[in-house]
Protein backbone atom coordinates (compact mmCIF):
# COMPACT_ATOMS: atom_id res chain seq x y z
CA UNK A 1 0.00 0.00 0.00
CA UNK A 2 1.30 3.20 -1.19
CA UNK A 3 4.87 1.82 -0.82
CA UNK A 4 5.93 4.81 -2.89
CA UNK A 5 4.94 7.09 -0.34
CA UNK A 6 6.68 5.49 2.06
CA UNK A 7 10.70 5.23 0.43
CA UNK A 8 12.46 4.75 3.49
CA UNK A 9 13.42 1.51 2.19
CA UNK A 10 14.84 2.53 -1.22
CA UNK A 11 18.59 2.44 -1.09
CA UNK A 12 20.43 5.56 -0.74
CA UNK A 13 21.60 6.99 -4.36
CA UNK A 14 23.64 9.68 -4.60
CA UNK A 15 23.02 10.43 -8.36
CA UNK A 16 19.97 11.25 -10.56
CA UNK A 17 16.49 11.32 -9.22
CA UNK A 18 17.04 9.48 -5.79
CA UNK A 19 19.85 12.03 -5.10
CA UNK A 20 18.11 15.12 -5.77
CA UNK A 21 15.27 13.19 -3.25
CA UNK A 22 18.02 12.89 -0.78
CA UNK A 23 19.60 16.13 -0.95
CA UNK A 24 16.01 17.48 -1.01
CA UNK A 25 15.69 15.98 2.82
CA UNK A 26 18.85 16.82 4.09
CA UNK A 27 18.03 20.29 2.93
CA UNK A 28 14.75 20.11 4.71
CA UNK A 29 16.76 18.12 7.81
CA UNK A 30 19.27 21.28 7.72
CA UNK A 31 16.18 23.73 8.03
CA UNK A 32 14.42 22.14 10.51
CA UNK A 33 17.39 21.41 12.63
CA UNK A 34 18.48 25.44 12.27
CA UNK A 35 15.10 26.44 13.10
CA UNK A 36 15.74 24.26 16.21
CA UNK A 37 19.33 26.45 16.91
CA UNK A 38 17.83 29.26 16.19
CA UNK A 39 15.17 29.54 18.98
CA UNK A 40 17.20 27.96 21.55
CA UNK A 41 19.54 30.71 21.51
CA UNK A 42 17.05 33.12 21.40
CA UNK A 43 14.85 31.51 23.80
CA UNK A 44 15.83 31.44 27.93
CA UNK A 45 13.21 30.39 28.23
CA UNK A 46 12.13 26.29 29.68
CA UNK A 47 9.15 25.06 27.98
CA UNK A 48 7.64 21.82 30.06
CA UNK A 49 5.60 19.33 29.95
CA UNK A 50 2.38 18.60 30.63
CA UNK A 51 1.23 21.00 27.89
CA UNK A 52 -1.93 22.52 27.15
CA UNK A 53 -2.87 23.10 23.64
CA UNK A 54 -5.94 25.50 22.50
CA UNK A 55 -7.22 27.53 19.75
CA UNK A 56 -7.34 31.04 19.31
CA UNK A 57 -9.95 31.61 16.56
CA UNK A 58 -11.20 27.53 15.73
CA UNK A 59 -9.73 27.24 13.09
CA UNK A 60 -8.77 23.73 11.61
CA UNK A 61 -5.23 24.59 12.80
CA UNK A 62 -5.50 23.78 16.53
CA UNK A 63 -5.98 20.34 15.29
CA UNK A 64 -3.03 20.35 13.47
CA UNK A 65 -1.00 21.07 16.32
CA UNK A 66 -2.64 18.33 17.84
CA UNK A 67 -1.39 15.90 15.46
CA UNK A 68 2.27 17.29 15.63
CA UNK A 69 2.19 16.94 19.19
CA UNK A 70 1.21 13.52 19.10
CA UNK A 71 3.62 12.89 16.09
CA UNK A 72 6.34 14.50 18.94
CA UNK A 73 5.54 12.43 21.58
CA UNK A 74 4.54 15.91 23.75
CA UNK A 75 2.52 14.40 26.83
CA UNK A 76 -0.10 17.28 26.21
CA UNK A 77 -4.08 18.04 26.42
CA UNK A 78 -5.97 19.21 23.68
CA UNK A 79 -8.97 21.37 24.08
CA UNK A 80 -10.19 23.58 21.68
CA UNK A 81 -12.24 26.14 24.13
CA UNK A 82 -9.56 26.00 26.91
CA UNK A 83 -10.46 28.02 29.73
CA UNK A 84 -8.23 29.92 32.43
CA UNK A 85 -9.21 27.73 34.91
CA UNK A 86 -7.21 24.58 33.68
CA UNK A 87 -4.43 26.14 33.44
CA UNK A 88 -3.17 25.19 37.26
CA UNK A 89 -2.61 21.53 35.82
CA UNK A 90 0.04 22.58 33.12
CA UNK A 91 3.48 23.51 32.56
CA UNK A 92 2.93 25.37 29.28
CA UNK A 93 0.69 26.94 27.19
CA UNK A 94 0.27 26.57 23.02
CA UNK A 95 -1.99 28.94 21.34
CA UNK A 96 -2.77 28.03 18.19
CA UNK A 97 -4.27 31.27 15.95
CA UNK A 98 -6.35 31.11 13.32
CA UNK A 99 -9.90 32.81 12.84
CA UNK A 100 -12.57 30.26 11.33
CA UNK A 101 -16.60 31.24 11.04
CA UNK A 102 -17.30 27.96 10.43
CA UNK A 103 -15.17 26.80 13.37
CA UNK A 104 -16.72 29.43 15.51
CA UNK A 105 -20.16 29.07 14.70
CA UNK A 106 -19.60 25.14 15.57
CA UNK A 107 -18.48 26.06 19.19
CA UNK A 108 -21.42 28.19 19.31
CA UNK A 109 -19.39 31.08 20.14
CA UNK A 110 -18.49 34.68 18.38
CA UNK A 111 -15.33 36.50 17.92
CA UNK A 112 -16.04 38.80 21.13
CA UNK A 113 -16.72 35.48 23.39
CA UNK A 114 -13.34 33.67 21.55
CA UNK A 115 -11.14 36.80 22.65
CA UNK A 116 -12.79 36.89 26.21
CA UNK A 117 -11.75 33.11 26.74
CA UNK A 118 -8.05 33.77 25.26
CA UNK A 119 -7.37 36.55 27.28
CA UNK A 120 -8.54 35.39 30.40
CA UNK A 121 -6.31 32.48 29.16
CA UNK A 122 -2.84 34.56 28.55
CA UNK A 123 -3.60 36.30 31.70
CA UNK A 124 -3.75 33.15 33.77
CA UNK A 125 -0.60 32.04 32.25
CA UNK A 126 1.27 35.24 32.93
CA UNK A 127 0.04 35.00 36.38
CA UNK A 128 1.18 31.59 37.15
CA UNK A 129 4.23 31.71 35.26
CA UNK A 130 3.58 29.40 32.81
CA UNK A 131 6.04 29.81 29.56
CA UNK A 132 3.14 30.52 26.17
CA UNK A 133 3.80 29.62 22.63
CA UNK A 134 1.62 31.74 20.36
CA UNK A 135 1.62 29.62 16.70
CA UNK A 136 0.61 30.70 13.53
CA UNK A 137 0.56 27.38 11.45
CA UNK A 138 -1.92 27.58 8.24
CA UNK A 139 -0.08 29.87 5.77
CA UNK A 140 -1.64 33.13 4.15
CA UNK A 141 -4.88 32.26 3.93
CA UNK A 142 -5.10 32.23 7.40
CA UNK A 143 -4.42 36.10 7.49
CA UNK A 144 -7.88 37.76 7.68
CA UNK A 145 -8.65 40.84 9.46
CA UNK A 146 -10.13 38.61 12.69
CA UNK A 147 -7.04 36.53 13.18
CA UNK A 148 -4.87 39.77 12.48
CA UNK A 149 -6.75 41.01 15.56
CA UNK A 150 -6.19 37.74 17.91
CA UNK A 151 -2.92 37.99 16.92
CA UNK A 152 -1.96 41.40 17.96
CA UNK A 153 -3.81 40.91 21.34
CA UNK A 154 -1.90 37.30 21.50
CA UNK A 155 1.67 38.22 20.19
CA UNK A 156 2.38 40.46 23.64
CA UNK A 157 1.69 37.05 25.60
CA UNK A 158 4.56 35.26 23.89
CA UNK A 159 7.45 33.66 25.19
CA UNK A 160 7.79 32.03 21.57
CA UNK A 161 6.16 32.28 18.44
CA UNK A 162 6.36 29.73 15.81
CA UNK A 163 5.21 30.67 12.55
CA UNK A 164 4.83 29.51 9.06
CA UNK A 165 7.21 31.07 5.89
CA UNK A 166 4.19 31.50 4.31
CA UNK A 167 1.64 33.11 7.30
CA UNK A 168 4.66 35.47 7.67
CA UNK A 169 4.73 37.52 3.97
CA UNK A 170 4.12 40.78 5.34
CA UNK A 171 6.72 40.20 8.26
CA UNK A 172 4.02 40.80 10.56
CA UNK A 173 5.61 38.36 12.85
CA UNK A 174 9.39 39.25 11.93
CA UNK A 175 8.57 43.06 13.00
CA UNK A 176 6.74 42.34 16.04
CA UNK A 177 9.43 40.17 17.33
CA UNK A 178 12.23 42.25 17.02
CA UNK A 179 10.89 45.14 18.29
CA UNK A 180 9.55 43.13 21.09
CA UNK A 181 13.00 41.29 21.30
CA UNK A 182 10.67 37.80 21.26
CA UNK A 183 12.36 34.67 19.84
CA UNK A 184 10.61 33.51 16.49
CA UNK A 185 10.82 30.00 15.16
CA UNK A 186 9.62 30.20 11.14
CA UNK A 187 9.21 27.13 9.30
CA UNK A 188 8.66 26.32 5.77
CA UNK A 189 5.98 23.51 5.83
CA UNK A 190 3.67 22.95 8.84
CA UNK A 191 5.37 19.40 9.29
CA UNK A 192 8.58 21.02 10.75
CA UNK A 193 6.80 22.27 13.40
CA UNK A 194 6.77 18.75 14.59
CA UNK A 195 10.85 19.13 14.57
CA UNK A 196 10.44 22.22 16.30
CA UNK A 197 8.35 20.81 19.22
CA UNK A 198 10.70 17.50 19.93
CA UNK A 199 13.23 20.24 20.10
CA UNK A 200 11.86 21.97 22.26
CA UNK A 201 10.46 19.65 24.82
CA UNK A 202 13.95 17.45 24.90
CA UNK A 203 11.90 14.96 22.62
CA UNK A 204 15.26 13.59 20.23
CA UNK B 1 -45.96 4.68 -43.79
CA UNK B 2 -44.29 8.15 -43.75
CA UNK B 3 -47.21 8.76 -40.72
CA UNK B 4 -45.04 6.39 -38.85
CA UNK B 5 -41.69 7.92 -38.95
CA UNK B 6 -42.15 11.19 -37.02
CA UNK B 7 -43.58 9.39 -34.13
CA UNK B 8 -41.10 6.45 -34.18
CA UNK B 9 -37.92 9.28 -34.47
CA UNK B 10 -39.74 10.70 -31.54
CA UNK B 11 -40.11 7.60 -29.04
CA UNK B 12 -36.37 6.61 -30.03
CA UNK B 13 -35.13 10.18 -29.35
CA UNK B 14 -36.85 10.33 -25.85
CA UNK B 15 -35.63 6.82 -24.74
CA UNK B 16 -32.23 8.00 -25.82
CA UNK B 17 -33.23 11.38 -23.44
CA UNK B 18 -34.65 8.72 -20.51
CA UNK B 19 -31.12 7.19 -20.61
CA UNK B 20 -28.12 7.50 -18.77
CA UNK B 21 -25.64 9.19 -20.65
CA UNK B 22 -22.46 6.60 -21.36
CA UNK B 23 -18.84 6.95 -20.96
CA UNK B 24 -15.33 5.96 -22.55
CA UNK B 25 -13.90 4.06 -19.12
CA UNK B 26 -11.80 1.13 -19.66
CA UNK B 27 -11.89 -0.63 -16.64
CA UNK B 28 -8.88 -2.60 -15.17
CA UNK B 29 -8.39 -5.77 -13.52
CA UNK B 30 -9.01 -4.30 -9.86
CA UNK B 31 -12.75 -4.01 -11.37
CA UNK B 32 -14.92 -6.98 -9.98
CA UNK B 33 -18.17 -5.82 -11.13
CA UNK B 34 -20.41 -2.80 -12.32
CA UNK B 35 -23.37 -2.27 -10.67
CA UNK B 36 -25.76 1.06 -11.42
CA UNK B 37 -27.10 3.27 -8.92
CA UNK B 38 -30.23 2.31 -9.69
CA UNK B 39 -29.36 -0.92 -7.98
CA UNK B 40 -30.03 0.99 -4.82
CA UNK B 41 -32.67 3.19 -6.19
CA UNK B 42 -34.70 1.70 -8.48
CA UNK B 43 -36.88 4.81 -9.73
CA UNK B 44 -33.85 5.90 -11.25
CA UNK B 45 -32.80 3.23 -13.65
CA UNK B 46 -33.45 4.50 -17.44
CA UNK B 47 -33.64 8.13 -16.25
CA UNK B 48 -30.33 10.29 -17.43
CA UNK B 49 -29.34 10.45 -13.46
CA UNK B 50 -28.71 6.58 -13.14
CA UNK B 51 -24.50 5.86 -13.30
CA UNK B 52 -22.11 3.17 -13.02
CA UNK B 53 -21.10 1.79 -10.29
CA UNK B 54 -17.36 0.11 -10.29
CA UNK B 55 -17.17 -2.41 -7.71
CA UNK B 56 -13.19 -3.40 -6.72
CA UNK B 57 -13.50 -5.84 -4.09
CA UNK B 58 -10.01 -7.16 -2.89
CA UNK B 59 -9.74 -10.62 -1.62
CA UNK B 60 -9.20 -9.81 2.05
CA UNK B 61 -11.69 -8.30 3.84
CA UNK B 62 -11.48 -4.45 5.09
CA UNK B 63 -12.76 -1.18 4.66
CA UNK B 64 -15.48 -0.32 2.35
CA UNK B 65 -14.59 2.90 0.59
CA UNK B 66 -16.47 5.23 -1.58
CA UNK B 67 -14.86 7.85 -4.54
CA UNK B 68 -17.44 10.26 -6.32
CA UNK B 69 -15.96 12.25 -9.09
CA UNK B 70 -18.12 14.31 -10.85
CA UNK B 71 -20.51 15.57 -8.12
CA UNK B 72 -19.68 18.97 -10.24
CA UNK B 73 -18.99 17.19 -13.53
CA UNK B 74 -16.75 20.83 -14.68
CA UNK B 75 -14.82 20.02 -12.01
CA UNK B 76 -12.58 17.72 -14.11
CA UNK B 77 -10.15 16.59 -12.03
CA UNK B 78 -11.97 14.91 -9.72
CA UNK B 79 -13.45 12.31 -12.89
CA UNK B 80 -10.24 12.52 -13.97
CA UNK B 81 -9.08 10.39 -10.87
CA UNK B 82 -11.82 8.60 -10.12
CA UNK B 83 -11.67 6.75 -13.93
CA UNK B 84 -7.73 6.51 -13.39
CA UNK B 85 -8.61 4.28 -10.14
CA UNK B 86 -11.33 2.39 -11.99
CA UNK B 87 -8.60 1.23 -15.00
CA UNK B 88 -5.36 1.13 -13.36
CA UNK B 89 -5.65 0.40 -9.49
CA UNK B 90 -6.23 -3.47 -8.00
CA UNK B 91 -7.18 -3.62 -4.24
CA UNK B 92 -6.00 -6.66 -2.33
CA UNK B 93 -7.73 -5.78 0.75
CA UNK B 94 -11.31 -4.02 1.48
CA UNK B 95 -13.57 -2.61 -1.41
CA UNK B 96 -13.54 0.26 -3.31
CA UNK B 97 -16.68 2.05 -4.92
CA UNK B 98 -16.15 4.17 -7.73
CA UNK B 99 -18.48 6.77 -9.28
CA UNK B 100 -16.69 8.77 -11.71
CA UNK B 101 -20.16 10.84 -12.64
CA UNK B 102 -22.15 11.19 -9.15
CA UNK B 103 -24.44 13.47 -11.34
CA UNK B 104 -24.55 12.18 -14.47
CA UNK B 105 -27.56 13.91 -15.93
CA UNK B 106 -25.02 17.10 -15.19
CA UNK B 107 -22.14 15.83 -17.66
CA UNK B 108 -25.38 15.88 -20.36
CA UNK B 109 -24.93 19.40 -21.19
CA UNK B 110 -22.98 22.63 -20.57
CA UNK B 111 -24.92 25.95 -19.10
CA UNK B 112 -22.27 28.65 -17.51
CA UNK B 113 -23.39 27.48 -14.12
CA UNK B 114 -21.17 29.53 -11.67
CA UNK B 115 -21.96 29.97 -7.78
CA UNK B 116 -24.51 32.52 -7.62
CA UNK B 117 -26.55 32.34 -10.46
CA UNK B 118 -28.26 29.94 -12.92
CA UNK B 119 -27.32 28.99 -15.99
CA UNK B 120 -27.44 31.52 -19.06
CA UNK B 121 -27.60 29.20 -21.77
CA UNK B 122 -28.35 25.56 -22.98
CA UNK B 123 -25.27 23.81 -24.98
CA UNK B 124 -24.19 20.43 -25.58
CA UNK B 125 -21.03 19.17 -23.46
CA UNK B 126 -17.56 19.55 -24.75
CA UNK B 127 -14.98 17.15 -24.68
CA UNK B 128 -10.70 16.44 -23.29
CA UNK B 129 -9.82 14.59 -25.68
CA UNK B 130 -6.26 12.88 -25.32
CA UNK B 131 -4.38 9.51 -27.01
CA UNK B 132 -3.84 7.03 -24.55
CA UNK B 133 -2.09 3.72 -24.87
CA UNK B 134 -5.45 2.07 -26.45
CA UNK B 135 -5.78 4.92 -29.01
CA UNK B 136 -7.42 8.29 -28.93
CA UNK B 137 -10.64 8.84 -26.30
CA UNK B 138 -12.40 11.79 -24.93
CA UNK B 139 -13.58 12.95 -21.13
CA UNK B 140 -16.78 14.65 -21.43
CA UNK B 141 -17.26 18.12 -19.02
CA UNK B 142 -20.10 19.24 -18.48
CA UNK B 143 -21.86 21.32 -15.88
CA UNK B 144 -22.59 21.91 -12.68
CA UNK B 145 -25.78 21.25 -12.16
CA UNK B 146 -28.47 18.53 -13.37
CA UNK B 147 -29.47 19.33 -16.85
CA UNK B 148 -32.36 21.91 -17.12
CA UNK B 149 -34.19 19.31 -19.28
CA UNK B 150 -34.48 16.38 -16.84
CA UNK B 151 -35.38 18.17 -14.14
CA UNK B 152 -37.19 21.33 -15.79
CA UNK B 153 -38.41 23.18 -12.92
CA UNK B 154 -37.22 25.51 -10.64
CA UNK B 155 -38.38 26.21 -7.39
CA UNK B 156 -38.46 30.08 -6.36
CA UNK B 157 -36.42 28.71 -3.20
CA UNK B 158 -35.11 25.21 -2.77
CA UNK B 159 -35.49 24.44 1.15
CA UNK B 160 -33.38 21.55 1.77
CA UNK B 161 -35.01 19.01 4.59
CA UNK B 162 -33.03 20.51 7.34
CA UNK B 163 -35.00 23.80 6.96
CA UNK B 164 -32.42 26.01 5.11
CA UNK B 165 -33.18 27.72 2.44
CA UNK B 166 -31.05 28.11 -1.20
CA UNK B 167 -31.43 29.80 -4.67
CA UNK B 168 -34.00 27.91 -6.41
CA UNK B 169 -31.24 27.08 -9.14
CA UNK B 170 -29.40 24.74 -6.39
CA UNK B 171 -32.16 22.16 -5.85
CA UNK B 172 -30.15 20.77 -9.44
CA UNK B 173 -27.32 21.16 -7.54
CA UNK B 174 -25.86 17.36 -6.10
CA UNK B 175 -23.58 19.03 -3.32
CA UNK B 176 -26.38 20.85 -1.64
CA UNK B 177 -29.68 18.27 -1.83
CA UNK B 178 -27.91 15.48 0.27
CA UNK B 179 -29.18 13.32 2.15
CA UNK B 180 -32.30 13.54 -0.77
CA UNK B 181 -35.64 12.22 -0.73
CA UNK B 182 -36.70 8.75 -2.84
CA UNK B 183 -39.33 10.46 -4.15
CA UNK B 184 -37.69 14.11 -4.63
CA UNK B 185 -36.40 15.68 -7.78
CA UNK B 186 -34.08 13.92 -9.93
CA UNK B 187 -31.04 15.41 -8.20
CA UNK B 188 -32.57 14.37 -4.81
CA UNK B 189 -33.18 10.62 -6.01
CA UNK B 190 -29.55 10.47 -7.20
CA UNK B 191 -28.14 12.05 -3.93
CA UNK B 192 -30.75 9.41 -1.86
CA UNK B 193 -29.05 6.32 -3.96
CA UNK B 194 -26.04 7.58 -2.92
CA UNK B 195 -26.91 7.24 0.25
CA UNK B 196 -28.39 4.10 0.16
CA UNK B 197 -25.16 2.82 -1.18
CA UNK B 198 -23.23 3.88 1.91
CA UNK B 199 -25.70 2.23 3.96
CA UNK B 200 -26.05 -0.91 2.24
CA UNK B 201 -22.62 -1.31 1.55
CA UNK B 202 -21.44 -0.39 4.91
CA UNK B 203 -18.93 2.71 3.35
CA UNK B 204 -16.30 3.43 6.02
CA UNK B 205 -15.13 6.44 3.89
CA UNK B 206 -16.41 8.77 1.41
CA UNK B 207 -13.98 11.46 -0.43
CA UNK B 208 -15.73 13.50 -2.98
CA UNK B 209 -13.46 14.86 -5.46
CA UNK B 210 -14.01 18.92 -6.45
CA UNK B 211 -12.57 21.43 -8.14
CA UNK B 212 -12.75 25.54 -6.75
CA UNK B 213 -11.33 28.63 -8.74
CA UNK B 214 -7.77 29.64 -8.56
CA UNK B 215 -8.62 32.23 -6.57
CA UNK B 216 -11.41 30.79 -4.02
CA UNK B 217 -10.16 29.99 -0.34
CA UNK B 218 -11.67 26.45 -0.61
CA UNK B 219 -8.99 25.63 -3.52
CA UNK B 220 -6.66 23.42 -2.34
CA UNK B 221 -8.48 22.00 0.42
CA UNK B 222 -9.55 19.41 2.39
CA UNK B 223 -13.04 19.50 4.18
CA UNK B 224 -13.71 17.34 7.25
CA UNK B 225 -16.74 16.29 8.85
CA UNK B 226 -15.92 17.41 12.36
CA UNK B 227 -15.66 13.49 13.43
CA UNK B 228 -12.77 12.60 10.79
CA UNK B 229 -11.21 16.09 11.21
CA UNK B 230 -7.49 14.39 13.17
CA UNK B 231 -7.64 11.98 10.29
CA UNK B 232 -7.40 14.69 7.73
CA UNK B 233 -5.03 16.74 9.14
CA UNK B 234 -3.02 13.63 9.61
CA UNK B 235 -3.00 13.67 5.74
CA UNK B 236 -2.62 17.06 5.14
CA UNK B 237 0.72 16.97 7.14
CA UNK B 238 2.20 14.00 5.11
CA UNK B 239 0.87 15.47 1.66
CA UNK B 240 3.43 18.50 2.40
CA UNK B 241 5.79 15.70 2.05
CA UNK B 242 5.08 15.46 -2.16
CA UNK B 243 4.69 19.16 -2.35
CA UNK B 244 0.69 19.63 -2.04
CA UNK B 245 -0.51 22.44 0.65
CA UNK B 246 -3.82 21.94 1.41
CA UNK B 247 -5.52 23.46 3.30
CA UNK B 248 -7.90 21.92 6.25
CA UNK B 249 -11.46 22.85 6.82
CA UNK B 250 -14.32 20.97 8.78
CA UNK B 251 -17.63 21.10 7.83
CA UNK B 252 -19.97 24.15 8.72
CA UNK B 253 -22.91 23.03 11.20
CA UNK B 254 -25.26 26.06 9.01
CA UNK B 255 -24.31 24.83 5.58
CA UNK B 256 -26.21 22.00 5.09
CA UNK B 257 -26.78 20.07 2.07
CA UNK B 258 -22.85 18.91 1.28
CA UNK B 259 -21.52 15.96 1.19
CA UNK B 260 -18.70 15.84 3.64
CA UNK B 261 -21.49 16.97 6.47
CA UNK B 262 -24.73 14.95 5.18
CA UNK B 263 -22.29 11.71 5.10
CA UNK B 264 -20.38 12.40 7.88
CA UNK B 265 -23.53 13.02 9.82
CA UNK B 266 -26.00 11.10 9.11
CA UNK B 267 -23.80 7.82 7.91
CA UNK B 268 -21.48 6.05 9.74
CA UNK B 269 -19.22 6.96 6.96
CA UNK B 270 -15.80 9.23 7.34
CA UNK B 271 -16.71 12.16 4.63
CA UNK B 272 -14.22 14.34 2.97
CA UNK B 273 -14.28 16.58 0.31
CA UNK B 274 -11.54 17.77 -1.41
CA UNK B 275 -10.81 20.60 -3.51
CA UNK B 276 -7.73 21.42 -6.60
CA UNK B 277 -7.51 24.54 -8.33
CA UNK B 278 -9.22 24.55 -11.79
CA UNK B 279 -9.00 28.01 -13.68
CA UNK B 280 -11.95 27.03 -15.66
CA UNK B 281 -14.19 28.22 -12.52
CA UNK B 282 -12.43 31.82 -12.54
CA UNK B 283 -15.03 34.36 -12.79
CA UNK B 284 -15.57 35.27 -16.67
CA UNK B 285 -13.93 32.15 -17.87
CA UNK B 286 -15.19 30.02 -20.58
CA UNK B 287 -13.34 27.85 -22.09
CA UNK B 288 -13.90 24.63 -19.83
CA UNK B 289 -10.51 22.71 -21.06
CA UNK B 290 -7.57 23.22 -18.99
CA UNK B 291 -5.62 20.33 -19.52
CA UNK B 292 -2.72 22.85 -21.11
CA UNK B 293 -3.04 25.42 -18.81
CA UNK B 294 -0.16 26.14 -17.50
CA UNK B 295 -0.47 27.43 -14.41
CA UNK B 296 -2.67 24.98 -12.81
CA UNK B 297 -2.24 22.16 -14.86
CA UNK B 298 -4.76 19.27 -15.00
CA UNK B 299 -1.94 16.47 -14.83
CA UNK B 300 -1.03 17.73 -11.40
CA UNK B 301 -4.58 18.73 -9.95
CA UNK B 302 -5.47 14.62 -11.09
CA UNK B 303 -1.96 13.81 -8.87
CA UNK B 304 -3.19 15.82 -6.29
CA UNK B 305 -6.66 14.17 -5.88
CA UNK B 306 -5.13 10.43 -6.92
CA UNK B 307 -2.85 10.84 -3.78
CA UNK B 308 -5.15 13.28 -1.40
CA UNK B 309 -7.34 9.96 -1.87
CA UNK B 310 -4.63 7.34 -1.36
CA UNK B 311 -3.28 9.23 1.52
CA UNK B 312 -6.69 9.52 3.53
CA UNK B 313 -7.29 5.70 3.11
CA UNK B 314 -3.17 4.95 4.78
CA UNK B 315 -5.05 6.00 7.65
CA UNK B 316 -8.39 4.17 7.86
CA UNK B 317 -6.82 1.83 9.90
CA UNK B 318 -6.07 3.90 12.52
CA UNK B 319 -9.19 5.17 12.81
CA UNK B 320 -11.37 2.60 11.44
CA UNK B 321 -9.42 -0.74 12.29
CA UNK B 322 -10.65 -1.76 9.10
CA UNK B 323 -7.76 -1.68 5.96
CA UNK B 324 -7.99 -0.60 2.12
CA UNK B 325 -4.73 -1.86 0.85
CA UNK B 326 -4.70 -0.51 -3.17
CA UNK B 327 -2.14 -1.20 -5.45
CA UNK B 328 -0.66 -0.63 -8.89
CA UNK B 329 -1.72 3.01 -8.98
CA UNK B 330 0.83 5.45 -11.20
CA UNK B 331 3.35 7.63 -8.86
CA UNK B 332 2.77 10.94 -8.26
CA UNK B 333 5.71 12.16 -10.72
CA UNK B 334 4.31 10.00 -13.54
CA UNK B 335 0.95 11.21 -13.33
CA UNK B 336 2.47 14.82 -13.32
CA UNK B 337 4.64 14.14 -16.01
CA UNK B 338 2.41 11.96 -17.94
CA UNK B 339 -1.30 12.24 -17.22
CA UNK B 340 -2.42 10.41 -20.02
CA UNK B 341 -0.72 7.84 -20.75
CA UNK B 342 -1.52 6.20 -16.92
CA UNK B 343 -5.47 5.76 -18.69
CA UNK B 344 -5.85 2.26 -20.20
Amino acid sequence: MLAHLDDREEPLELTGKGGIELMKKFVVLLLVLSAGLIFASQTSVNFSEPVLITSAGQSAGATMMKVLSMRAKLDFIFEKLATADMLENFKSLVIVVGASSKGLGSAGIDVDQEIERVTLLVEKARELGIPVIIAHIEGTSRRGPTSDRLLDLLLPYADLVIVTKSGNQDGKFTDFCQKENKPLVTVNTTSEVQGVLEDLYSKR
Amino acid sequence: MRKFILPLLLFVAALCIANPLFHDVRPGYGVTSIKWLSDYIPSLKRTPGDTRVYVMKGEKPGANVLLLGGTHTNEIAGVMAAIMFVERATITQGTLYVIPWANNSAASWQGGSNYESSETETSPPQFITFETRSGPRSVVVGDRRTNPSHQVTDPATYVHISGVEFPGFEARNLNRVHPGKPDGTLTEKISYGLFQLVKTEGIDMVLDMHEAGTKSRLSNTLVCNPKNIDMGAMAVLDMEALGINFKLEQSSDEFRGLSHKEFGDLTDALAFLSETPNPAQDRGKTDPDTADNPEFRLDRRVAVQVYTFLTLCNYLEMFTNKAIVIENMPDFDEIQNDLFRCYN
